[in-house]
């Protein structure tokens, strides 16, 4: 049999190779770093990544699309997506190489992959009600009800909540280096922290340190049995980036006292009403502050102390504001020539500047405040500033939108329009104090505004490095997806590769069992022959299939420096694999079992409970699988490139299973 | 100062086909067609090299389209095909393959050129006259009192495209929504200005397949930003919406001007004049108690404002492809102009409200009648997506020709093995009278009728992609297909065991079926009748089907084609 080397998947392996030593918790950076131009970028992220790097093939262009818009729908989750990538299509080369017929593999994976996703449905861990704190209202120590955790041998009773949270018989997690876990949870001014503390505290008393359940249904008020704090999510989904994570933590306690409440539900927060303000300066910086932050210039220092606590009338307009500025779809006619019949003694009095005309309009508005979408020309700036009415320039859409909610003023385009439906009342401005000295940076400070019933959160960062704003922008809007998707889909999966497992399982099943049943009629096409080979080459394919499942979960393992050698990794697998098969449900197994075998993050004394440590998203994740497998398959199928070359006038056509260019 | 050249005389090239200059990119081309034919073809990448969007697909209309070739007489052959799909938009490749094909066997014929091509056209008078006749045991007339026939034609042409990367159940989900959409456009009763409906494709990345729908009316893609404050939807009244459409620009500018200059008085400002000529149409239209405005362009933001104030909703940025449709639905003629202002072009609307599908927010027009629908079309991934539009594009188009030629024919290359079987037993029996006719020998007629069967066969064979062998069996010749290398003690077992059907999944293998590989010789036998297989057509199971008007012409234009192409004496090509 002659070996077929398939061009394309092999330079969606080589392409994916890189983004190995972005799995997981501990993420080595890479350099990125340009001949030509001299340039280069600092990245953990799978999708600045392949951004960087200039991919003209049509292979690497469909990779690269495929990523962009799983980052643009999802942001998190692209590392996945091209590790499986690159490990899918290293199984389906082997496919080919042992001759499986091309349409087989497409169907038959297509289908695993399906059954695979409908099994990790058992695996879901329910969102209802994500709260604040444990203390509602009343003041009373809110208890977690164990009754979610499925009954198991008696050993797991042990695990109480006086303990830490010791995993009993998982011996691989005391190698764990304990200098590793540098991140400390410093005691952070809010009292979230306190009140978990406190809650600590009472369950040290002998009333709950019976490793009994019921008693704990007979003192305080129970919860539902998917009871989560904010903290406990948070912490679980920051997978290794707990200070940006920290920080939306904070933003998210400011969403929740602005709208007193203590339930955080997916109308609360929406990762689309975190802002981010970088600053440059000289000390590393990070804080949340309710309202719009921005950065303006020094000289308008006396101007902002002087509308300080004062209620303002504000505008908004969406545009520039300046003389030659016209709304987007209007075509400035440039043939248009002026011409008079008499020439004009003395001054009209039409003949007034744009900006005194402007200008008046505001005065008579008494207007305070005017946020611009664009630019704002020097002069009328200026002129504002004389009369103490301040001017913000560049302001994000979004932040107008969210302004011209709260307020009710309509946005304008241009200042003739303004009229009374267009001014926004009660917005309060304030400078942004660290202790107590103005927070500021390379000439510029900060200051805040606010309005009654603006959901808007921003968050400040400052960093020394410039290659580190990137990241550390990214890090941050992934660690706020992560939360809005949680929020979003009301469920999280067990991470740390447990879903993973999971697959490889029953995949594994699929595979022993596939020979003893015969065909499956799913997707059956009676006239092709292939439908009536297929029982020969199933087995194969389902176990090419799971291999993808195990790369990455070595992969992970290796990361997260627990194994020194892939082949660590893979026994522990193995032995996993042993368990789960000797073990009546898998789904409850992963769930009580091998969540125990993941480490705890940052030494944390967290609440014991039968819950595990680490989450995962449902939807970025289970969608990052489907495209992987999509896209490989695509690349699969596509045995030729045509290329259109506009300067060669000729067809260029490439055959993907020999390489060799044929003209037309 | 302009230079003078002398004129480069044309160039003149004889026996453009005769040259082994064509054999080779017509090689290509052929092997571009045979390679993504059928359900289990393969994809090709087109792109531009340089960076630009990459298109991944099967399909004839997009990968002919994408070509652009320096060789002429291969321009006269993608053009004719292109002019097929563009009327017919199925069985593309099909007609290409042919067409190859015929060529380039044709041209190994020891026969003149000018006797193949008379030869040829009579044996494709002969397969249309065979395929119009009653006679015809391939071919399958449209029931119009029951769906099934619709919703096989639907399901064979969405299997056809492996790009779109569809389960069995997703495939029957949106074979339902397409015959859907297809029994809304044929209007209810037969007036005189009958018009048939349309579908617009409303394409949705990101989602799962089975969350595409079928709406009634038209949906307009809304900005998220401007969702809440500007659409008040609450002032609508509960029926008979006014509608005014404006495909002149509202935005205050002057629009095209030529080449010449705009003189203006000093004093004048162009751009107020125009504002307020815009105020002035917005006061008219809120006197005729207009509800909803909607403009293919831009309006100006002062207008949208006063129009907010005076409680009218105003669309802007329509874009040109929504035009039409709206049109039709509505009644409303669309005004050109600012000045001139009737009440007869308005349109009427039963309601308007918001729907929102995945992460796209849109304002959903709802008309008084189903004439026009919007197919919300969803997938996975960017290329997926664009393959099922353009493979739902064509089942639509399909089900649109059988309200005139209500007949189908058998798919899965069992209607072209019929047809070859049915050309080989008709020559063995041609008589003298019509080779006087056509002025060639017995000989010569066999030759070219040989390799006409035979060009049909290799055109069927052309489905086969994984090594398989194919089979005919030597009663009705019909398409079958086997494992690779089958030795005839695999054929029995085969036959026997497992219960595999022929190409169009009409027949069934029994033990008494005398087989032959197609694409060898065999003794020519008259195939059945279709009066004989006429009990297996009520059988009521699914079978695969191709459309008869885009196969019949596929056949029309691929043999005269391949004629002109062999025709050829001299290309004369201009150097200028």
């Amino acid at each position: 049999m002659t070996v077929r080397a398939h061009i394309g998947l092999k330079e969606l392996c080589t392409l994916s190779s890189s983004v190995k030593s972005f799995l997981g918790p501990i993420k080595s950076y890479k350099f990125i770093y340009d001949q030509d131009t001299q340039e280069s970028a600092l990245t953990c992220s799978a999708f600045r990544l392949l951004e960087n790097l200039d991919l003209t093939g049509a292979i690497g262009q469909l990779l690269y699309e495929t990523i962009q818009s799983h980052h643009k729908a999802y942001q998190t989750g692209t590392t996945t997506l091209c590790f499986l990538v690159g490990a899918w299509s290293k199984a389906v080369l082997e496919c080919l190489h042992q001759g499986v017929p091309v349409s087989l593999i497409v169907s038959v994976m297509l289908e695993g992959l399906n059954s695979c996703i409908e099994i990790v449905e058992s695996l879901y861990i329910k969102l209802d009600n994500v709260h604040l704190s444990n203390i509602n209202s009343n003041n009373q120590v809110l208890v977690k009800d164990e009754g979610n955790a499925c009954v198991t041998s008696s050993k797991n009773q042990s695990v109480s909540c006086t303990d830490q949270p010791v995993p009993s018989g998982f011996h691989h997690s005391n190698h764990l280096p304990k200098n590793r876990m540098q991140r400390q949870f410093t005691s952070h001014a809010g009292s979230v922290e306190g009140k978990t503390c406190h809650m600590n505290r009472l369950s040290h008393s002998r009333h709950f340190s019976v490793p009994n359940r019921s008693c704990f249904l007979s003192s305080a008020s129970t919860l539902p049995t998917n009871f989560h704090t904010l903290l406990d999510l948070t912490q679980s989904l920051s997978h290794g980036n707990s200070e940006a994570m920290k920080l939306v933590q904070e933003a998210v306690h400011h969403l929740c006292e602005s709208a007193e409440t203590n339930s955080v539900t997916k109308n609360l927060f929406g990762a689309s009403q975190l802002e981010l303000c970088v600053l440059k300066s000289q000390s590393a910086f990070s804080n949340a502050f309710l309202g719009f932050t921005t950065l303006v210039t020094v000289d308008n220092y006396a101007l902002v102390k002087n509308l300080e606590g004062k209620s303002l009338k504000a505008i908004l307009v969406d545009g520039d504001v300046s003389e030659n500025y016209r709304h987007i779809g209007f075509n400035k006619a440039t043939n248009v020539k002026s011409i008079a019949e008499f020439k004009r003694i003395g001054k009209c009095e039409h003949d007034q500047s744009w900006i005194s005309i402007a200008f008046k309009k505001i005065i008579d508005a008494s207007i305070d405040l005017i946020l611009v979408r664009g630019d704002v020309c020097q002069q009328f700036l200026m002129q504002c500033h004389g009369r103490g009415i301040l001017v913000i320039p560049h302001v994000r859409p979004n932040v107008l939108q969210a302004f011209s909610e709260c307020t009710g003023a309509e946005p304008v385009t241009y200042l003739t329009q303004i009229n009374c439906n267009s001014l926004g009342c009660d917005v309060y401005i304030s400078l942004c104090m660290i202790g107590s000295s103005i927070l500021e940076s390379s000439q510029k400070i900060a200051l805040n505004l606010k309005a009654r019933g603006l959901n808007l959160v921003t968050v400040v960062i400052s960093c020394r490095l410039p290659a580190k704003e990137q990241l550390l922008e990214d890090t941050f809007r992934a660690c706020s997806f992560r939360l809005h998707h949680a929020l979003y889909d009301q469920k999280v999966f067990p991470g740390g590769g447990a879903v993973e497992l999971l697959c490889l399982s029953h995949l594994r099943k699929h595979e022993e069992t596939v020979k003893m049943f015969g065909l499956d009629c799913k997707d059956f096409n009676p006239s092709l022959w292939l439908s009536y080979s297929a029982i020969h080459y199933k087995g194969f394919i389902y176990k090419c299939l799971a291999d993808g499942f195990y790369k990455y979960l070595s992969a992970l393992l290796c990361n997260m420096s627990e194994y020194s050698s892939e082949l660590e990794a893979m026994t522990f697998i193995e032995n996993q694999l042993k368990k789960i098969r000797d073990f009546s449900s898998p789904s409850s197994y992963i769930l009580n079992e091998y969540v125990k075998s993941i480490v705890t993050v940052d030494d944390q004394e967290l609440p014991s409970s039968h819950r595990p440590i680490v989450y995962d998203n449902v939807t970025p994740k289970v969608e990052a699988w489907r495209r992987a497998l999509h896209l490989v398959l695509l690349v699969l199928q596509s045995d030729a490139e045509i290329i259109t070359g506009s300067a060669a006038h000729t067809q260029i056509v490439k055959g993907d299973l020999t390489g060799e260019l044929l003209f037309l | 100062m302009a230079t003078v050249e002398m004129k480069k005389p044309s160039l003149c090239t004889a026996g453009p086909v005769s040259s082994a200059s064509i054999r080779d990119p017509l090689k290509v081309l052929q092997m571009i067609a045979t390679s993504s034919y059928g359900p289990t073809g393969r994809l090709k990448q087109v792109h531009n090299g340089s960076g630009g969007y990459v298109i991944t697909t099967s399909q004839s209309s997009a990968l002919i389209s994408g070509l652009s070739i320096s060789h002429p007489v291969l321009q006269l052959l993608v053009s004719s095909i292109r002019n097929h799909i563009s009327s017919f938009s199925d069985c593309g490749l099909f007609a290409l393959i042919l067409c190859c094909n015929l060529i380039d066997r044709c041209l190994t014929l020891p026969l003149s050129p000018h006797k193949i091509i008379t030869i040829n056209n009579s044996l494709l008078n002969m397969c249309l006259s065979y395929l119009t006749s009653e006679a015809c045991a391939c071919k399958l007339k449209v029931d119009f009192s029951c769906n099934s026939s619709f919703i096989d034609l639907t399901r064979s042409v969405l299997c056809s495209k492996p790009a779109c990367m569809l389960t069995v159940k997703e495939v029957d989900y949106i074979t339902v929504l397409v015959v859907k959409s297809f029994l809304f456009r044929v209007p209810a009763e037969s007036t005189s200005n009958v018009l048939l409906g349309r579908t617009v494709m409303v394409p949705v990345e990101g989602l799962s397949v089975m969350e595409s729908t079928l709406i009634p009316g038209v949906l307009i893609e809304m900005p998220g930003s401007s969702w809440n404050r500007t659409l008040d939807l609450s002032y609508m009244p509960s029926a008979d919406i006014k509608l005014a459409l404006f495909s002149v620009s509202l935005s205050g500018d002057f629009g095209d001007t030529g080449d010449g200059f705009v003189d203006v008085m000093d004093g004048v400002d162009p751009e107020e004049v125009m504002l307020e000529q815009l105020l002035a149409l917005g006061k008219r239209l809120v006197d005729d108690h207009v509800h909803i405005l909607v403009c293919q362009k831009v309006i100006h933001p002062s207008l949208k404002q006063y129009l907010k104030e005076q409680k009218m909703l105003a669309v802007e940025r329509l874009g040109a492809a929504l035009m039409e449709p709206l049109s039709q639905m509505t009644g409303a003629q669309s005004i050109a102009s600012l000045s001139s202002l009737y009440s007869t072009c308005y349109g009427s609307l039963r309601q308007i409200s918001r729907m929102s599908h995945g992460n796209k927010q849109y304002l959903h027009l709802i008309p008084c009648d189903t004439s026009v629908c919007s197919f919300v079309l969803c997938n996975r991934n960017e290329t997926s997506l664009k393959e099922l539009v353009r493979v739902c594009q064509t089942a639509e188009h399909t089900l649109n020709q059988l309200l005139k030629d209500p007949w189908l024919l058998l798919g899965g290359g069992c209607a072209e093995t019929h047809l070859a079987a049915y050309v080989r037993s008709k020559s063995t029996n041609i008589h003298s009278s019509d080779l006087e006719e056509l002025n060639c020998s017995v000989a010569e007629y066999k030759l070219a009728s040989d390799c006409f069967s035979s060009c049909l066969e290799s055109t069927a064979r052309s489905l086969e992609h994984d090594g398989g062998d194919t089979l005919t069996d030597l009663q009705d010749g019909h398409f079958w297909s086997l494992p690779p290398n089958s030795t005839p003690d695999i054929i029995l077992h085969h036959c026997t065991e497992t219960k595999q059907k022929c190409g169009c999944q009409l027949l069934r293998k029994s033990d008494d079926t005398v087989w032959s590989m197609l694409g060898s010789a065999y003794k020519p036998f008259s195939p059945r009748s279709s009066t004989d297989v006429y009990q297996l057509f009520m059988s009521k199971e699914p079978l695969v089907l191709d459309s008869f008007s885009g196969k019949y012409n596929g056949l029309k234009v691929a043999v005269n084609t391949a004629g002109l192409i062999l025709d050829l004496a001299y290309v004369i090509k201009d150097e200028n």
